[in-house]
């Protein structure tokens, strides 16, 4: 592998909450984690892939990889130099950055002609005089008419908007082109030709790319290669043929489950996943998706289904959360179990669709041990009871990045001594 | 499609038309509805692709198709040569008499006593009558211009001088900086505007030059948070984060695109407050706090006519009313074009009328 055009190495972003006088005269805030310890390198000439559920940090890492935001921690270096050491312009004219929204990040008060000319007065790449014929030159090359020039971006629709943008990203004549989004913002036909267009650029031009979206067809249809992120980190990175052929982490499975399929006999499984994703302010120990899991590992020691492992532990998430009232809000009386004890437990594992009894005996015990201390109003001690029981190495070690065929995944799955596990995937 | 076995695998069924070859056919979609053979025109007789054009060529032409803004520019500049053209300007210094204008398009001198009849109503002599000291109303109104437009139009610059740069630099900088100069703003902002000036003039006493104080310390609190609202907004917009991704230095960000968007809504609020602060300061003259009694300003004409008004003189008070009234109404519809023309979103006719209403009220209701 030739040296990579960009490479992050252990970088993290976070945010202060702190707001507003009364705040910052306490010195109250909370720490937003979001990136966090992200190793990533761009490779010249290919298309890098970026994707995440909405907050998970990818606008940010995509921001601190360019340079726009600084990192908290770790490095970011551009063809072996830190970003830091390149000059403002020289960093600029290779570095190029296409934000989500073409409206918002075009200037109100400039003719397009001002916004695309601007990178060419700033870096004095073509003289004055020559500079509207270059503008007409590039507005030609990303589709749009040069007569038009003279207006105002609020007269485009969104997908001439994006092109503009592309077309100012392009003056300087970059070497690799960030895109944020670059057509979330925009209908379906309009999302595919934009997508034409930035392909047929690279062919051009040879650009390399990072695409930076929430939505696995557009980086399919654009991506060479596909990093996986889920609160703030990396969980799967490999080529996109490897990564739709057979997702290794469980997450990416769950998002290639997700995208739409037109074939009306297709009878692939829709992998939901419970809940939201954690607060980055206090993300989760060990795997930051074990909340969400649907493979969680079950604890060696019994005999579980991941199934049923799964229900014990989204009981037990609930339980820590500790709200008032919450066993009414869990178990609503609707006679069906009658107000006894017993009821109330059954009435709780049907909730959480934890199977009754469990296949292991013992594991049946505690169980049952820790629903009657929750009946009994003792909580804490259930739950605490369930934690010292079940212990599953995806709630306390945090998984690194490890190569599993073409790609690299961060689950404990795929821990050497866990072979056996990965045959149990359910979607198989 | 001949496989019709249900199946997990995807990607059987493929959406076709998107393609490249399939674009350039599509090419011609991109339409311009309206106005796009305006610009070629535009181009064909500029000689050149796409050349560009200035803001405030641009700015011009669309305050300019504007009749009503223009119409209120116009008596705006007729009421300003006709108060400066009233009486000759004279200027002594070092015993020197320096005559700045010769011209008095008046007929009588605005302060001397005694012209024609006492209270008589308009005549041919008297256009606009004689108050109860007999002096020419026609002659007063005209040069009282003097005294109306020159304290709105001082008040108001000066207060730009105070409290934009105290707004920009609340925004820009933040922190103790900011909290400081806002608290100073709400503090002052507590007091009702008209109670506040009374009680500077009456601190300071009458005259010219305290009048204008009284205006500008009241004057300058709406600019300053007007502006440090548009710095913060605008500092936050993706395009300032677009300008640093393109390399452009702090002094261009600001000059190009900070300024220019967060500067237009307080030349619109400064316009429209000219009106205010005439109106003001004719309402310091009308309490007897603004200019001496005797001089001739449109509020304290309206004062002394106030006795004359229990008489049955009517002409006194009426002609310097109208007069304030047609200046201040001409400056808010200059104030309301600008608002339009400073802002190219509005350029497409359907929609101005409709943003037009908002906006204006917006900026009225900061206004009190």
């Amino acid at each position: 592998m030739t040296d990579p055009l960009l490479q992050a190495s252990d970088l993290s972003a976070h945010y202060t909450t702190t707001d507003g006088f009364l705040e910052r005269l306490l010195g109250i805030g909370d720490t937003v984690r979001a990136v966090d310890g992200v190793d990533l390198e761009l490779s010249a000439g290919e298309t890098l892939g970026l994707v995440g559920e909405s907050g998970c940090g990818k606008t940010t890492l995509a921001q601190t990889l360019v340079g726009l935001r600084e990192p908290t921690s770790g490095s970011v270096t551009y063809r072996d130099k830190p970003l830091a050491a390149w000059s403002r312009a020289a960093l600029r004219t290779n570095v190029q950055y296409l934000f989500q929204d073409p409206l918002a990040s075009l200037n109100p008060q400039q003719p397009v002609t001002d916004i695309v000319s601007e990178p060419l007065a700033i870096h004095d790449i073509v003289p004055a005089d020559r500079r509207d014929d270059r503008v007409a030159t590039l507005l030609e090359r990303v589709g749009l008419d040069p007569l038009t020039a003279n207006r105002y971006p609020h007269a485009f629709s969104g997908g001439q908007r994006q092109r503009i943008a592309l077309a100012r990203a392009l003056a300087v004549e970059p070497e690799l082109l960030v895109c944020d989004e670059p057509v979330s913002a925009l209908d379906a036909s309009e999302q595919a030709r934009i997508c034409n267009l930035l392909a047929d650029l690279q062919d051009e031009f040879g650009l390399s790319y990072l695409v930076v979206s929430h939505d696995l067809s557009v980086v399919e249809h654009v991506a060479d290669r596909i990093a996986v992120m889920y609160l703030g980190e990396i969980v799967d990175i490999g080529p996109s043929d490897a990564l739709f052929e057979d997702a290794a982490h469980p997450y990416t499975e769950a998002l290639l489950s997700a995208i739409p399929e037109p074939d009306p006999c297709w009878t692939g499984e829709r992998i939901v996943l419970e809940g939201d994703v954690p607060s980055p302010i206090d993300p989760p120990a060990g795997c930051r998706f074990h909340t969400r899991c649907p493979v969680v590992i079950p604890p060696d020691e019994f005999d579980l289904e991941p199934a049923a492992f799964r229900s014990m532990l989204t009981l037990r998430k609930r339980l820590e959360v500790g709200e008032d009232d919450w066993l009414e809000s869990l178990v609503p009386r609707d006679g069906r179990h009658g107000d006894t004890a017993t009821g109330t437990t059954e009435a709780i594992r049907d909730r959480f669709d934890i199977p009754s009894p469990l296949a292991d005996p013992e594991a049946e015990a505690i169980l049952e041990r820790a629903l009657e201390a929750i009946v009994a109003g003792n909580v804490g001690g259930a739950s605490e009871q369930l934690g010292a029981a079940f212990e599953t190495p995806c709630e306390t070690i945090e998984p690194e990045l490890q190569a599993e065929g073409d790609h690299r995944v961060a689950c404990h799955r795929f821990d050497d001594d866990r072979a056996g596990d990965r045959r149990s995937r359910p979607s198989e | 499609m001949t496989d019709r076995e249900p199946t997990a695998r995807r990607g059987r069924l493929r959406v076709e038309g998107f393609e490249s070859s399939t674009e350039r056919s599509l090419e011609d979609d991109t339409a311009w509805p309206r106005s796009v053979e305006r610009d070629r025109e535009q181009s064909r007789t500029e000689g050149s692709v796409g050349r560009s054009r200035s803001r405030w060529r641009d700015i011009w032409r669309r305050f300019r198709s504007d009749r009503t803004a223009l119409l209120g520019a116009a008596i705006v500049a007729i009421l300003t040569v006709l108060a400066v053209f009233a009486w000759p300007l004279e200027v002594t210094t070092l015993g020197y008499r320096i005559t700045l204008q010769p011209f008095a398009l008046a007929p009588y001198d605005p302060g001397e006593l005694y012209v024609g009849p006492t209270n008589a109503g308009p005549s041919l002599a008297h256009p606009f009558g004689t108050d109860w000291a007999g002096r020419d109303q026609f002659s007063r109104v005209l040069a009282g211009g003097r005294y109306s437009l020159s304290i709105g139009a001082l008040a108001v610059a000066l207060a730009l001088c105070v409290g934009v740069p105290l707004g920009a630099i609340a925004g820009y900088v933040g922190g103790w900086v900011d909290e400081a100069i806002m608290r100073v703003v709400d503090i002052l902002f507590a007091f009702p505007f008209l109670v506040l000036a009374i009680a500077i003039v009456a601190v300071l006493g009458q005259g010219y030059w305290n009048v204008v104080a009284a205006l500008v310390i009241t004057g300058w609190l709406s600019y300053a948070r007007l502006i440090r609202g548009e710095i913060l907004s605008v500092r936050e917009a993706e395009y300032v984060t677009a300008a640093k991704a393109l390399g452009a230095s702090d002094r261009r960000i600001v000059a190009r695109h900070v300024v220019p968007n967060a500067v237009a809504p307080v030349i619109v609020q400064a316009t429209l407050n000219v009106g205010t602060v005439v109106l003001a300061a004719a309402a310091l003259g009308f309490l007897g706090l603004g200019l001496s009694p005797d001089s001739a300003e449109w509020g304290t004409m309206l004062a002394d006519g106030r006795s004359s008004l229990l008489q049955g003189h009517w002409h006194i008070t009426v002609f310097p009313g109208l007069a304030l009234f047609a200046f201040v109404l001409a400056i808010n519809l200059v104030g309301d074009g600008l608002n339009d023309a400073l802002e190219p979103r509005l350029e497409d006719g359907e929609s101005r009328t409709a943003h037009r209403g908002s906006r204006t009220h917006d900026v009225e209701r900061r206004d009190r």
